[in-house]
């Protein structure tokens, strides 16, 4: 049988239930001011973005557009799919609009200078040294015979002692065979944002030897039918001026490697130096 | 007074025109005998097959002989009564005497002797000419690979190659792809299994440096590691980026297992060719379709002004 204090505990419990207000652990961020909140930032989202356009000074135009994409990423939860989807699309037309560097670095440290082709705008890397060479054939961990495969004449100082290393890190590397170019590529480019230039802008940068990306295709009939009989593969070369298709493991003493990449990728790589310098 | 023997020969004549008439036929041929004999001498040529790293040709002397001769036949009288139809008539041989019969015209193509240690010109389809000299046998070897060179183009399905001297003139040889690769080993007339990865393949320049406007030549050396299992019609081919290395086939045919072979060509360096290393490769075609490839380099120096790659 329940005492009388016990009883009276029950109720007093009971009516504080009902008549205090509970809380619980899915209260919104902003209690009564959230939508406000979220307006305004919503609108100063769109200042910072229209902010991009109007801005003359490169750095600043890119940092504008950097804040613009984080303060995106963080009220983008906070909107419905439409609005954010509209927000990101005029973000995207800011992007388009920022203006192009002359130069950007990529993290294994390539530089690329723009180039100007006719209405095509695309950025184009210094030769590849051998200092970047280096890193790769390490963390690829290219084992040290293989290295006469692609780079089977003397043109450069890679040596292997335990590890590979050059004394002239910052020197162009020359002498890369296709292999070389193709392995280089690959751990280097996850996202397909770099090619071979085109053997059409090879030809205009005098005195460069360089693998193109251009399919070589052998226009004599007879000798293309030969060729593939015989299974013969060419690749084509750009050598200071003159197009030609050369045989995969050739290589050349004045043959240096570059990389191309597109506007969007360069100006991705320009925002990210701009990030690496405010950290 | 008549002379007596002028009345006698009335006398016999009038007699004999009383008797009988004689006619003249061609009896038994007895032997022939040759008018003319006109000798034609020509040479005649035939592809041997692959020798002492060449292709090999035998040139031999013939003759075609233009023979006049006529039969020579008895000659005979037959003697009848004119005045009996019936009359078998007297059939006699008249001794000493013949007819000639028509001449007749034949010829004789005899091989007289290989033509040996001559020289000869000779020039393989549109090629340019080149010369060689035969042997003991009349055997001339394609030092210059003028046949190799018109062959390289695959869809020709003939050559032809005159070999010619002032002495004794010229011959033709038409050399069809069919007898080439018959001749070479390369047969296709039957379907089997080849085993391409037991083939090893190695190549040896004869020297290891260059210089514009020499003759390089190089050897292919490939042999059938295999225990069992043929590598079957085998056809090499060098693919390079520069013309003057590019496209030189090379006939191997079938290798047995344990078997070897070998088989050259010749590269001529241009004048203008730059100095460094040139890259090509042997790419092989067998019967199974697999294509393995042999990569190579060729060196050639550095001669002061000529420019380099």
């Amino acid at each position: 049988m329940l005492s009388f204090q016990r009883v009276v505990s029950h109720v007093l419990i009971l009516i504080f239930a009902l008549v205090v207000p509970t809380s619980t652990a899915q209260d919104p961020l902003f209690v009564d001011g959230a939508a406000e909140d979220i307006a305004e930032s919503r609108r100063e989202l769109r200042t910072l973005i229209r902010n991009v356009y109007r801005e003359k000074s490169l750095d600043a135009q890119y940092q504008l557009y950097a804040s613009a994409a984080d303060s995106l990423d963080e009220l983008g939860p906070l909107l419905s799919a439409d609005d954010a989807a509209a927000i990101r699309r005029h973000l995207y037309a800011a992007f388009q609009r920022l203006q192009l560097p002359n130069e950007v670095r990529n993290s294994h440290g390539m530089r690329f200078r723009r180039v100007v082709q006719g209405a095509d705008v695309q950025y184009l890397s210094e030769a590849l040294t051998e200092g970047m060479y280096v890193a790769y054939l390490n963390d690829r961990a290219i084992p040290p015979e293989k290295l006469n495969k692609l780079l089977p004449q003397p043109t450069h100082d890679i040596s292997f002692e335990g590890v590979f290393s050059s004394p002239t890190p910052r020197l162009s590397l020359r002498g890369l065979t296709y292999y070389g170019v193709v392995g280089y590529h690959g751990w280097m480019d996850k996202t397909s944002a770099y090619h071979l230039p085109s053997a059409d802008l090879l030809q205009r940068l005098e005195k460069v030897t360089c693998w193109a990306s251009d399919k070589y295709e052998i226009k004599d009939h007879r000798r293309s039918d030969a060729v593939n009989m015989f299974g013969g593969k060419f690749r084509t070369i750009v050598t200071t001026g003159d197009v030609a298709g050369e045989l995969p493991e050739a290589t050349h003493p004045k043959l240096t490697t570059h990389y191309v990449t597109s506007v969007a990728h360069a100006k991705k790589l320009y925002l990210q130096e701009l990030a690496e310098v405010t950290e | 007074m008549m002379p007596r023997f002028t009345v006698l020969s009335l006398l016999l004549c009038t007699a004999m025109f009383a008797a009988e008439t004689s006619d003249v036929y061609r009896g038994r041929m007895v032997r022939t005998e040759e008018i003319s004999r006109q000798s034609n001498p020509f040479l005649r040529g035939q592809f041997l097959g692959y020798l002492d790293g060449k292709l090999a040709f035998q040139i031999v002397m013939f003759d075609r002989a233009e023979i006049f001769r006529r039969a020579i036949y008895e000659k005979l009288i037959v003697t009848r009564d004119p005045s009996n139809p019936d009359d078998p008539g007297f059939r006699s041989v008249v001794p000493g005497q013949f007819i000639q019969g028509e001449p007749e015209r034949t010829e004789e193509v005899n091989e007289l002797a290989p033509a040996a240690n001559r020289a000869f010109r000779y020039h393989a389809g549109e090629g340019p000419e080149t010369t060689a000299r035969t042997n003991d046998t009349g055997v001339l070897l394609d030092a210059d690979e003028a046949v190799l060179l018109q062959l390289e183009d695959l869809r020709q399905a003939s050559v032809q190659i005159v070999f010619s001297n002032q002495s004794d003139g010229a011959c033709h040889v038409e050399l069809t792809r069919a007898e080439f690769n018959n001749k070479m080993g390369i047969s296709y007339e039957y379907q089997k299994k080849s085993y391409p990865k037991n083939l090893k393949a190695a190549a040896e320049w004869d020297k290891q440096i260059y210089k514009p406007g020499e003759i390089a030549t190089l050897t292919l050396k490939l042999s059938n590691r295999g225990e069992n299992g043929d590598v079957v019609r085998l056809l090499g081919r060098s693919l390079s980026r520069w013309n003057w290395l590019d496209g030189k086939m090379f006939y191997l045919g079938d290798l047995a297992p344990q078997e070897r072979a070998t088989f050259s060509r010749r590269f001529i360096i241009p004048d203008d060719a730059p100095a460094g290393i040139h890259y090509l490769r042997i790419g092989f075609n067998d019967i199974s379709g697999t294509k393995p490839q042999l990569p190579l380099t060729l060196q050639i120096a550095y001669t002061g002004n000529k420019q380099s790659h």
